[in-house]
């Protein structure tokens, strides 16, 4: 489909465009409890055209953009009215002009072969093998191995291919609480394939990690009502957390007006607390997100975004960092964010509640806003640590942020590394008694 | 208008007739999906505008095999030629499905019933009647109107999306087809002042084209002056308070309280607690809950479901009694039941779910008026976000973008945001005392299943009033 797609695009007087070609082999595996509950396999090729014209207006430059699927089995005289058509609509586009990706030397790129069928076999032998507790058990999982072969065609020349390989898996752990009635801890894992063994490794000690919450929800108390109180956030949710940085700090947020972070100026912290330092890092090992190339072709590298609390620069893809006039770094999805000063007994001194599962911890880049429901913390009351669930947490980024403190100790979960805890100051919690 | 059939199925349907015909050598069940879902996404902002595919657009067939208990599915999208190809394909399924070994959860013989049905939905104006200049056009007037209502806007963004849904179903006594288009379209206003940002998001959906735009006329001032006064909400002091929901946030409690919970897959994972609950009252007795393709004609009404069973209407909750579940075709097969026409895939490429369709609380008899009224302080909840699932332990969680304050049986101006809505379900639901004669729906977004899988569901309902824990 590709070679006849450009054939046609080459029947056209200067065309500009972006093809974006992902093929994916996927491997699946359903279960409940032990038993395979149903098998599948997936091979689909997907291709993302994307026709750009320029044009000018009371002497402005514009580029006007289409996009369109084309789907296996499309005829040549198809994709020459597909084409047209796009060309047409492009025209009622009227973006500020920007250049597409120019080419540059290829990097050197991965080239090893995982087995996916026997990928998939291993992995569910080892996440069966983790279900041996006596107490708990794992009432459900489902394993999505993906091989994807991706490349990316523009008309200024750039051809880059790339492959990945990536686990996504999803389970619950079902713990009978002192009523007798089962509790249920719900957890996805996503994660880069690099090496079966690694993945083994990673996705057993996230099963155990499980097993430890579920044991724990299964006693916990309701979430009291405390204000005033120092809010430790831990887990997968500083991922979310932590993405608000990243996000306005994107060229696409300051070019729309949407992010009022500065370049040059401090955008997080105070003289009492830890200072943020967020580098993007587009080959971070263990991220299903890591990619020597974005999505337009541009080659990625790692970049310092925000350091000690003061931006840096700004990041993006070509076509906003061209309205910012700065140079792009292309679009990355992973972040690493570096430790903080603070030790555990630091973080843990005096009451505290710590927050380590939610129901889906959000946090709006515009407004600053976050929030969850509680499914799991431990309350310190200054003698004794309660396991918690139940109740809210909600907050502002704008009104916490300059009081945070980040552990020294960092974690990875998927294209998150950084503190495995943060302290925060001024969230609200709404408890389960009032 | 009707909506047009998918050219290129029906140029493929004989060619997957004939592929079931060849899996049907080897196994005693064979069915094979086909999707065309086509579709175009436009958006203006101040600064960017987009035409682009839409991102429920899909192109392709999946094909369930039985075989001794156990089920095996094959997706793809390159298709191979007429002839030897399609038997080497048959090959190369048939060897996929005889090499599932190991302890398997069987599944019963599925038995099917002879069906040949087709259906082409009805709308106003197809979308491709009118040229990408003119949607354009239509979506920056809206913008610029946006921005005439307040000088604060620092962004306005408006949107429009339709898919034109082709599905056909095809095994030894099915023949199946179906053509329908839906629609939604978006307003989201920016404001700020004084280094404070909101904004507010309003949807409007439906089985409908081009008239769509229309519905965003009609709101677009209070829209815009509700993203202003948000300038000055306050945070919402954690408690538990009388509060009033708007059809809008009632439709996504349904949804998350009882939706996700009546998904009869989860019974077999005994992800449920619902499944102990079965004829027993788990809401007030003035809560009628429905779900079903044909229980309302909105974003997912169809003919049949992505494994081949007819869309239905089935009564989740009657009169405050949990009466049923919905389903898949292979978890009502392990429990015994019909199907009740709820087997929805996120695209050809994915697996069956028992999944929701149109989800809703029945409107009762109440004034909305008289609901305020009865309150001495409390909130009126408006503007639904997100929410999640919490099946097995029936937590909620639902995000709105505010409440506004009554006090002393009157609404005030006063508003707070955001605001997450948490509890147990029971609770919230048994807590209903009064129900709205009013009714709408929502159909914007998706809904996931964990956090995975999106499908087009709509819900909505009533305004009801019942205590709830606000933070």
């Amino acid at each position: 489909m590709l070679e006849l797609l450009l054939k046609t695009l080459k029947t056209f007087d200067n065309v500009e465009y972006l093809i974006q070609e992902t093929k994916t082999h996927k491997v699946e595996g359903y279960n409940i409890k032990k038993q395979s509950e149903m098998s599948r396999e997936v091979a689909s090729t997907l291709i993302s055209l994307t026709l750009y014209v320029t044009f000018a207006e009371e002497k402005k430059k514009y580029r006007g953009s289409y996009n369109v699927n084309i789907h296996p089995g499309t005829s040549q005289e198809e994709l020459k009215e597909i084409i047209s058509q796009g060309i047409y609509a492009a025209g009622f586009v009227k973006n500020a002009y920007y250049p597409l990706v120019s080419p540059t030397p290829s990097k050197p790129v991965s080239t090893k072969t995982i087995d996916t069928t026997k990928a998939l076999a291993d992995l569910q032998a080892v996440f069966h093998a983790c279900d041996t507790n006596p107490v708990g058990h794992l009432s459900f999982s489902e394993f999505f191995i993906t091989r994807s072969d991706i490349r990316r065609i523009n008309s200024n020349g750039v051809d880059v291919t790339y492959t990945t390989y990536q686990v996504f898996v999803e389970t619950a752990v079902h713990w009978p609480s002192p009523s007798g009635k089962e509790i249920e801890i719900y957890e996805a894992y996503r994660f880069s394939l690099d090496n079966v063994d690694t993945a083994s490794d990673y996705l057993q000690n996230r099963i155990q990690e499980l097993f430890t919450v579920a044991e724990k929800k299964a006693i916990a108390k309701p979430t009291p009502s405390v204000e005033d109180i120092n809010i430790l956030l831990s887990g997968e949710c500083l991922s979310t957390f932590f993405s608000y940085y990243k996000d306005c700090a994107n060229a696409r947020m300051i070019y729309q007006e949407l992010s009022t972070f500065k370049e040059g100026t401090r955008v997080q912290g105070a003289d009492n607390s830890d200072l943020l330092t967020l580098t993007l890092e587009p080959l971070m090992e263990g991220s299903a997100y890591s990619r020597p190339y974005d999505e337009h072709g541009q080659p990625l590298e790692d970049h310092i975004v925000i350091k000690d609390g003061k931006l840096l620069k700004y990041w993006g893809d070509t076509r906003f960092s061209s309205y910012l006039d700065i140079t792009p770094t292309g679009n990355i999805h992973n972040i690493h964010i570096t430790g903080g000063t603070a030790t555990d007994a630091d973080l843990r001194k005096g009451p505290y509640l710590e927050l380590v599962s939610f129901s889906d911890f959000q946090a709006n880049a515009i407004t600053g806003d976050f929030g969850s429901e509680i499914r799991l913390g431990f309350y310190f009351d200054g003698n004794n640590i309660t396991p918690v669930t139940g109740g809210s947490i909600s907050g502002n980024m704008n009104k916490i942020q300059d009081g945070l403190k980040m552990s020294a100790q960092t974690r990875q979960y998927n294209s998150y590394l950084g503190p495995a805890t943060v302290c925060i100051k001024g969230a609200s919690i709404s408890g389960v008694e009032n | 208008m009707q909506v047009p059939s998918s050219k290129f199925l029906q140029s493929k349907k004989p060619w997957l007739q004939k592929l079931v015909t060849k899996l049907n050598e080897n196994f005693t069940y064979a069915s094979a999906l086909g999707t065309d879902v086509m579709g175009k996404h436009y958006s203006v902002s101040d600064k960017v505008t987009n035409i682009s595919d839409i991102g429920w657009g899909e192109r392709g067939f999946v094909v369930r095999v039985y075989n001794k208990g156990r089920y095996f599915e094959y997706a793809f999208n390159e298709l191979p030629e007429e002839g030897s190809e399609i038997e080497a394909l048959a090959v190369q399924i048939t060897k996929a499905a005889n090499m599932l070994s190991g302890d398997a959860f069987l599944y019963p013989e599925p038995k099917e019933e002879a069906i040949t049905q087709s259906f082409q939905g009805d709308i106003e104006k197809l979308p491709n009647t009118l040229g990408p200049d003119k949607i354009i056009k239509r979506l920056t007037e809206i913008t610029e109107n946006m921005h005439k209502v307040t000088p604060l806007l620092v962004d306005a963004y408006a949107a429009m999306s339709y898919a034109q849904v082709s599905k056909i179903f095809v095994s030894a006594k099915k023949d199946l087809e179906q053509h329908y288009l839906w629609s939604e379209a978006y307003i989201v206003p920016v404001a700020r002042r004084d280094g404070t940002t909101r904004e507010l998001y309003k949807s409007f959906s439906g089985l409908k084209g081009l008239e769509i735009l229309d519905e965003i006329d009609q709101n677009l001032e209070a829209v815009v002056q509700n993203c202003c006064k948000l300038l000055d909400a306050k945070p919402m002091p954690p408690g538990e308070y009388d509060v009033i929901c708007s059809p809008d946030a009632v439709g996504i409690i349904a949804h998350e309280a009882f939706g996700h919970g009546v998904e009869l897959d989860m019974f077999l994972k005994n992800r449920a607690n619902a499944s102990e609950y079965m004829g027993k009252p788990v809401a007030s007795s003035m809560v009628q809950m429905h779900d079903g393709a044909k229980s309302a004609h909105h974003v997912s009404s169809y003919l049949f479901d992505d494994e081949g069973n007819l869309g239905g209407d089935t009564v989740v909750i009657k009169d405050g009694i949990l009466m049923a579940g919905i389903s898949d075709a292979l978890a009502a097969a392990q429990l015994g039941l019909a199907p009740t026409g709820n087997g929805k895939r996120e695209t050809y490429a994915s697996k069956a779910y028992s999944r929701m369709t149109n989800t809703f609380f029945k409107p009762g008899t109440d004034k909305l008026e008289d609901m305020i009224k009865s309150i001495k302080h409390g909130y009126l909840i408006e503007d639904a976000e997100s929410g999640m699932e919490d099946p097995k332990d029936w937590g909620i969680q639902c995000m709105f973008s505010y409440a506004r304050e009554i006090i002393d049986g009157k609404l005030t101006d006063n508003l707070f945001a955001p605001v997450v809505m948490t509890g147990y379900v029971p609770d919230l639901l048994k807590a209903i005392d009064m129900v709205s004669d009013d009714f709408a729906f929502s159909g914007a977004g998706g809904c996931g299943k964990g956090h995975k899988e999106w499908v087009k569901v709509s819900c909505g309902g009533p305004y009801i009033k019942t205590k709830a824990r606000l933070g």
